[in-house]
């Protein structure tokens, strides 16, 4: 058994003009001790669904679907119940660490106080666990750390506290939510290592969301790829990188640079933009963007059928037509 | 459709206002435009729909409210309720004057601030700072009482005080217009500084300042019913709300006396409040009180 | 500095530069030329005003601010006479506005575009349409002549004394002084008048603090706060309005300035012997070296105000504290 399973998850935001279906239908687990990847553009529903897990949606959302995590259906859970889950069980790295740590309340204080709160400790202790966790994501000067403020840190330092604060309460699953994105492209590295580092010290397990397949690539084990609140394709990681067989996954790879392996192939954008969840066209709701569509992509919506190791939701498979 | 003009931002000039500003279609804009619309009829018509004349002198003294005198008479006999709808003639365009006096000073000298900067900008912020140092009704008391009490001269005080809010906002909003592209480019092709205030800068300040006109239109009549109430603007007999409700206290039992006054002017400023802070909130999203949603 | 002095010589001149006559204000009906000669010397009115600025300043530097020529008495005495009786009034009027209007700001943030919500919209317009003057007589006459709940003016009952003067609060100095019926007297003939000159303030806070706070709320760290699983009350009292706090701080320079304007026509109608009422009265004998001492003191406590809130502005906010 999974140690986080995402069933069927449907979530609606209020609209104007009626809901809006912001993720529709959306299954995935992450396995103990695994970094599982959704990757997608931004607004295709990968963040509500990390949300959703939590129960941290906005007010009026509605949820539907079921949330499995050791047992227990984090949907059904009372708000009060919910609490105990978040921080301690699962916890959430921001993506723009300028902004998810509050400017006003010491490094030390962001560290302790859910930790004094789950797990009851003094103060004497939690202070002792935040210099430990201060060492572990490598802040220098770990004791005078805790009386200063954010602003105090540059972005990679405090996107390390950031991880501090999550990982504190040893939880089982960490969220990470675009984790580099806002990050120098030398400091995104580094960040990377120490998640990766820290999953196989303790065992953790990573809900990796990021909109960048060369992030996903270089710590995720597998990986679902959504559109438009809905997941298009999935499977292991190294597999996909290599063979994307849905046009939108081939997409998002055409459109990322390969210096390393010194490919000549020219980067290549998507045409279009995704649809707004307001107004999905029917069918694919790639079809409109999509190279390969055929007639019955523009009525049928395609279902997420297992082929190889791997689930696609597309009745077109680019590797069948390239070959 | 094509993003290319979605990307260029157009002078507010060339931006269509829609004909019925949202703002207008909310319940207490509503309200307080209704209100607001029966005051100024009442303030034209006071000579058709008052039972009796402002001044004059019935047989029935200090009596309570009834069938012929629905808001009761004064000491003297006179009709409160009569007295009242003609003081919606004096409240309400004295205060608008008021208004319109504060604004033009105070819009003229912060656009010259803005525009020019420097010099000019320095010596005209000191005087505003200063005047901001006293307190509204301190100035009115020292002015009013040196010029003697009059509603003259308590319209005169309260300009004195009130245009240099004017000046702040629309320094800001100049400040901020003459740095948009638009406005740089037509001074590079060398439009005067009256052109260039007139065409591409005005429409930018004329929204805030319209709603801080209106919020200010409630403040200026609460100021002036309020040196009227000490004695310093209206003088009896003048059927003036603030100067009935200070009648009133003489005959504090006669509840009606200031109590109806009083009525007139909260509910003249509450409308005012009503339609200024819809306005606001249409012009400014953010953190506003009506506007739903928050992250996507 | 140059604010002060500007002050100064604003005050000099507006009470100076005038075409009224105050000896014709001070003498009564058809006074003769000589006694008019003897007041203007005893007054220094028959000296040229650029001499009578430079005295001005001199003997403000002596703490010398003129003679009432109403009471008779050294207008600075009169001065800290009045000053105690204003500051009790406006300093209790101010805590129950900000305690009023900071809690009406943060349930109608909280409760947003709710009926709840809109209730406390009304509620604030209310407070800063209402005339005080009236709101006062209003209260004067049900709270007192018809219920008799609250005493009808003054500081305190005549069979009461004043309590030993120490700070010239009688709450305070009553309370200093172990005379606890003494101090229930004052509270008691405090709280009306407090109570309605908070009323604008009210309403400018709660207006004020729910736009502070819906603008915290938009934050990650607000998110974060909760992906933490802090309690509910921790993420409201201790981040949201927490961060909202500086904002809210900076409001109460206008709300001294609200007060003095209120205070004006409140203690007018409660017999209240303060700032207000001196002022007053000085301007309807157009008793010129009072009302220059009272002008100058309020521009100097606006000043003095101002600053103080800057410097909690950065105790507040560690972001703009001077390291």
């Amino acid at each position: 058994m999974s140690l986080l399973e995402v069933e069927n998850l449907r979530v609606h935001l209020p609209g104007a003009s009626g809901p809006v279906t912001v993720v529709d239908g959306v299954d995935f687990a992450v396995e103990e001790g695994q970094v599982f990847g959704l990757a997608g553009e931004s607004g295709s529903g990968k963040t509500m669904s990390a949300l959703a897990v939590l129960g941290l949606l906005p007010r009026r959302a509605q949820v539907e679907g079921r949330i499995i995590y050791r047992g227990r259906d984090l949907v059904a859970l009372r708000e009060r119940e919910m609490r105990s889950v978040r921080g301690r069980e699962i916890a959430m790295i921001f993506q723009d660490p300028m902004t998810s740590l509050h400017p006003m309340l010491t490094v030390g204080r962001a560290l302790s106080e859910h930790l004094r709160q789950h797990l009851k400790l003094s103060r004497a202790d939690a202070q002792r666990r935040a210099v430990e966790l201060l060492e572990e994501v490598r802040i220098p000067d770990p004791e005078g750390s805790l009386r200063s403020y954010p602003h105090h840190f540059s972005g990679g330092m405090r996107q390390r506290i950031a991880i501090a604060v999550a990982l504190i309460c040893n939880p089982s699953i960490v969220i990470a939510d675009e984790p580099t994105t806002a990050l120098d492209v030398t400091v995104q590295a580094g960040i990377l290592g120490l998640l990766d580092r820290l999953r196989q010290e303790n065992g953790l397990s990573v809900l990796l969301i990021t909109h960048d397949l060369g992030v996903m690539s270089s710590i995720a084990d597998r990986v679902s790829v959504m559109y438009a609140g809905r997941i298009v394709e999935s499977g292991a990681t190294a597999e996909m990188m290599q063979r994307p067989r849905h046009p939108y996954t081939e997409g998002l790879l055409s459109a990322l640079p390969h210096p390393e392996a010194g490919d000549e192939r020219p980067l290549v954008a998507i045409p279009g933009s995704p649809p707004a969840p307001t107004d999905p066209p029917p069918g694919c709701r790639f079809h409109p963007r999509c190279t390969y569509a055929v007639d019955s992509c523009r009525t049928q919506v395609p279902q997420l059928v297992e082929v190889d190791a791997r689930r696609l939701a597309c009745p077109v498979d680019p590797l069948a037509v390239k070959v | 459709m094509s993003t290319a003009s979605e990307a260029i931002e157009l002078p507010a000039r060339y931006r269509r206002l829609p004909r019925v500003h949202p703002a207008l279609r909310r319940p207490l804009a509503v309200t307080g435009a209704a209100i607001l619309a029966i005051w100024v009829l009442v303030a034209i018509f006071a000579p058709l729909i008052a039972p009796y004349g402002p001044d004059v002198l019935g047989n029935s003294l200090s009596a309570a409210p009834s069938s012929a005198h629905i808001f009761g008479t004064d000491q003297l006999g006179r009709d409160v309720f009569s007295r009242v709808l003609y003081g919606a003639r004096i409240s309400l365009p004295i205060s608008a004057l008021l208004v319109l006096m504060s604004l033009t000073i105070g819009s003229t000298v912060g656009s010259l601030a803005g525009y020019f900067g420097g010099v000019v900008d320095g010596v005209i912020m000191r005087i505003v700072d200063l005047v901001f140092a006293f307190p509204a009704i301190i100035l009115a008391l020292v002015v009013t009482a040196v010029l003697g009490p009059s509603l003259q001269n308590a319209v005169l005080a309260l300009v004195v005080v009130s245009w240099p809010t004017y000046a702040r906002v629309v320094r800001g909003l100049v400040m901020s217009a003459s740095q948009r592209e638009y406005v740089q480019a037509s001074r590079l092709l060398g439009a005067s500084a009256r052109q260039t205030l007139l065409r591409d800068i005005l429409p930018n300040v004329i929204g805030p300042v319209v709603v801080l006109a209106t919020l200010d239109f409630g403040n200026a009549i609460l100021l002036l019913s309020g040196l009227s109430f000490l004695g310093l603007g209206a003088q009896p007999p003048t059927a003036e709300w603030g100067a009935m409700v200070s009648y009133g206290t003489q005959y504090f039992q006669d509840w009606w006396m200031s109590t109806f006054p009083g009525l007139a002017i909260f509910s003249s400023v509450l409308a005012l409040n009503f339609l200024g802070d819809s306005l606001r909130d249409a012009l400014d999203p953010h953190g506003s009180w009506t506007t739903r949603g928050g992250r996507r | 500095m140059a604010l002060s002095i500007g002050i100064v010589v604003v005050s000099f001149v507006l009470t100076h530069m005038v075409p009224g006559n105050p000896a014709l204000a001070n003498l009564g009906q058809n006074p003769t030329p000589s006694e008019i000669r003897v007041f203007d010397q005893r007054n220094g009115l028959d000296k040229p005003l650029p001499v009578q600025l430079g005295l001005y300043f001199v003997h403000l530097l002596q703490g010398n601010l003129g003679t009432s020529q109403q009471t008779g008495d050294p207008v600075a005495h009169d001065l800290s006479m009045a000053i105690p009786a204003t500051a009790e009034l406006a300093i209790t009027s101010i805590v129950i506005a900000l305690i009023f209007g900071v809690g009406f700001g943060l349930v109608a943030a909280l409760r947003r575009d709710g009926v709840t919500d809109f209730v406390l919209r009304i509620l604030s317009l209310v407070g800063v349409s209402v005339p005080t003057f009236w709101l006062a007589l209003i209260a004067l006459y049900l709270l007192f002549f018809k219920l008799g709940i609250f005493p009808g003016g003054s500081r305190l009952s005549p069979t009461d004394t004043a309590p030993p003067h120490v700070t010239g609060m009688y709450t305070v100095d009553a309370l200093l002084a172990g005379r606890w019926s003494t101090f229930w007297d004052a509270l008691h003939h405090l709280l009306m008048p407090a109570m309605i000159l908070a009323a604008a303030n009210m309403g400018l806070l709660t207006r004020y603090t729910r736009s502070a706070v819906l603008e915290v709320m938009e934050h990650d760290y607000i998110r974060a706060a909760k992906a933490k699983g802090l309690s509910r009350r921790t993420v409201v009292f201790g981040h949201i309005l927490r961060a909202a706090l500086p904002s809210i701080v900076t409001v109460i320079g206008l709300a001294f300035a609200n007060v003095m304007t209120g205070a004006v026509l409140v203690e007018n109608i409660f017999s209240w012997p303060g700032i207000g009422q001196y002022g007053y009265q000085s301007s309807t004998t157009l008793d010129l070296p009072a009302i220059a001492g009272v002008s100058l003191f309020i521009a100097v406590v606006y000043v003095v105000v101002n600053f103080v809130v800057d410097v909690l502005y950065g105790v507040l906010d560690p972001r703009v504290r001077v390291e």
